[in-house]
């Protein structure tokens, strides 16, 4: 190849620094055999002092009553305050948590603040990403992250490289997990909540059970030819009937939010499902019929991009059997304004969307490098956010940008552990 | 001293091995800078030091030892990155015009010169293959490429590059 003029670029390292290098790694070695007495010694100190600890409040309990002193004015043990601070994840900025109590500060070293957090999102959860990192300058002033978005598996091999952190629409695969922990990258994982979207009616309306191929058939733009499947013609469905022979004859007539979360979910959720499943008949991949044909809404009568804001129930109720888009939490906020779901399957309930048998919903986790932790002030900064009520909680910033926190006791637990979680060992709960 | 996951190998050969090949690493990848001690340095302590994780079963010893350069070298250049004053430009243009004939003769200098315009994936492959001494099917798992990718890009790399050599 040629390629002799590279080989002749080699050279040997200087034989000082080789020797050099030789004689430290001994010596850490010497250490690390030295480490394992002054970790018996450091239990024996602790130990120690836990029992004269012990000793000293059993004999303060003692002397209380000598002195009359009232049980219930006596302080409170000094263990329970201790108790009591480990619920709460520490912040960067050491300010009062959920629980209301003060925690250790977060030591930021101010130079290492110029290294910007490298952030790797799914295009689904990217408007949670976005929102979690318009966060970071209420803590200080940090470097400009750098924000990729990722589907599928790049993500995750993004997560095994040089990502800080991953936000991702699902859990990390065995397989990635084990390609991480392979190249001795230790991950940590949280669950931030659900992504849902909703296909919802008027209350007066009559229930469907719509698939997403239905759904598919009705709203895209371009649809597989009946008479020759192979080719897409322009979607020439009026009637639900028209889409399935099981259906009834109501017109076709979906509202869907012009633009935003809701959307997004929509698509990703219920149209891709669909058009997987109407368009990989025969081997083929949806893809290649062209780009963006999964995406695409037809724009006549049928399906009608709108702005959803307080007229909604009006547009809704105004005429029988018009369907909406609406994501979960406005749905939940609005379950009494509105009907059922009309995608077949169970109802959409958080409990649904937490054992995953409601279809249009997806988990949201974030994953990180323990050892990015270490060193990123800006990465460790978000993750102590992923665990605030300010932004996961029930009120929190996070669902405006339709996430659906978690139920209150999964919550609670993901707050009270130790502030970094373990590294995942596997994905077994 | 013996390299405990690695079964029998003996830490002096493969410290003996594995030293010029992780130092010419970063000669090459960071075109000869003079942090390229320090970072081999960091290299081979962080390997002693995480040594207990290492699984035979799951990569070759070559390989996660690479992998904890390739990571050293990212955090470097990340570490690296400052934002200069504008002034400061100006300084730096003038600098590299004005350099010395030591500099000019030096091939590192020149390899650097003609990497620069290169994307860090050929950059990367160059170190491994020509710094590192690794052949493409050790380089492969490293980048996430094929055995043959890796050699199709590298065939080309070294044909521009010893066309402007």
């Amino acid at each position: 190849m040629n390629d002799e003029f590279l080989h002749a670029l080699r050279r040997n390292p200087p034989p000082r620094f080789a020797t050099e290098l030789k004689r430290r790694l001994d010596r850490q070695s010497a250490r690390s055999r030295r480490l394992p007495i002054m970790r018996m010694m450091a239990g024996v100190l602790l130990i120690g002092g836990v029992a004269m600890a012990t000793a000293l409040l059993f004999r303060d309990r003692q002397e209380l009553p000598s002195k009359d002193v009232p049980m219930a004015q006596a302080p409170a043990p000094k263990a329970a305050a201790r108790a009591e601070q480990r619920t709460s994840a520490p912040r960067p900025d050491g300010r009062v948590t959920g629980n209301g109590s003060v925690t250790s500060q977060v030591p930021a070293d101010e130079a290492s603040k110029d290294i910007p957090v490298a952030l790797v999102t799914s295009s689904l959860a990217q408007p949670l990403a976005q929102a979690l990192l318009e966060r970071l300058p209420k803590y200080g002033y940090f470097a400009q992250p750098r924000v990729a978005t990722m589907d599928g598996d790049g993500a995750f091999d993004a997560l095994c490289g040089n990502a800080d952190l991953v936000v991702a629409s699902r859990r990390i695969s065995d397989a990635a997990l084990a390609r991480c922990r392979k190249w001795g990258i230790d991950v940590v994982e949280w669950k931030l909540g659900y992504q849902a979207v909703v296909l919802a009616a008027g209350p007066a309306s009559d229930p469907l059970a719509l698939t997403p191929r239905d759904v598919f058939l009705a709203l895209a733009q371009r649809i597989p030819d009946p008479a020759d499947p192979a080719h897409l013609i322009d979607n020439p469905n009026e009637t639900w009937h028209d889409v399935d022979a099981r259906f009834d004859r109501r017109s076709i007539e979906v509202l869907v939010p012009w633009e935003g979360t809701s959307r997004s979910l929509f698509l990703q959720l219920v149209m891709v499902p669909g058009c997987e499943a109407t368009l990989s008949r025969g081997g083929r991949r949806p893809y290649a019929y062209g780009y963006d044909v999964c995406r695409q809404l037809r724009s006549d009568d049928h399906s009608r991009d709108v702005d959803l804001g307080n007229p909604l129930f009006a547009q809704v109720a105004s005429v029988p059997n018009r369907l909406v888009v609406v994501d979960y939490s406005f749905y939940a906020a609005h379950r009494r304004e509105l009907g059922g779901t009309m995608l077949e399957g169970p109802a959409p309930t958080l409990a649904t969307l937490t054992d995953g048998t409601y279809p249009a919903a997806r988990p949201v986790y974030v994953y990180a490098q323990k050892s990015h932790l270490d060193w990123n002030p800006a990465a460790r900064t978000l993750a102590f956010e992923l665990t605030d009520e300010d932004a996961v909680g029930p009120q929190g910033y996070l669902l405006r940008q339709g996430l659906v926190p978690l139920e209150a006791i999964p919550r609670y637990m993901q707050r009270t552990r130790p502030p970094l979680p373990s590294p995942l060992e596997s994905l077994q709960p | 001293m013996h390299w405990p996951s690695t079964g029998d190998a003996d830490w002096e050969a493969l410290y003996a091995d594995h030293l010029p090949r992780i130092y010419n690493y970063f000669r090459f990848r960071l075109a000869g800078e003079a942090d390229v001690e320090d970072l081999t340095a960091r290299t081979f302590e962080k390997a002693w030091s995480a040594r207990s994780r290492y699984r035979r079963d799951l990569a070759g010893f070559s390989t996660w030892l690479y992998r904890i350069a390739q990571n050293v070298c990212v955090d470097h250049l990340r570490s690296r990155r400052t934002h200069a004053p504008l002034d400061a430009a100006a300084e730096v243009a003038a600098e590299r015009t004005l350099e010395t004939d030591e500099e000019r003769r030096s091939d590192l200098t020149r390899l650097a010169a003609l990497t620069a315009a290169l994307p860090g994936r050929e950059r990367e492959l160059i170190a491994l293959r020509y710094g590192a001494g690794l052949s493409n099917r050790a380089i492969a798992p490293l980048v996430g490429l094929s055995e043959s990718n890796v050699g199709t890009i590298l065939h080309r790399t070294v044909q521009a590059l010893r066309s402007q050599w």
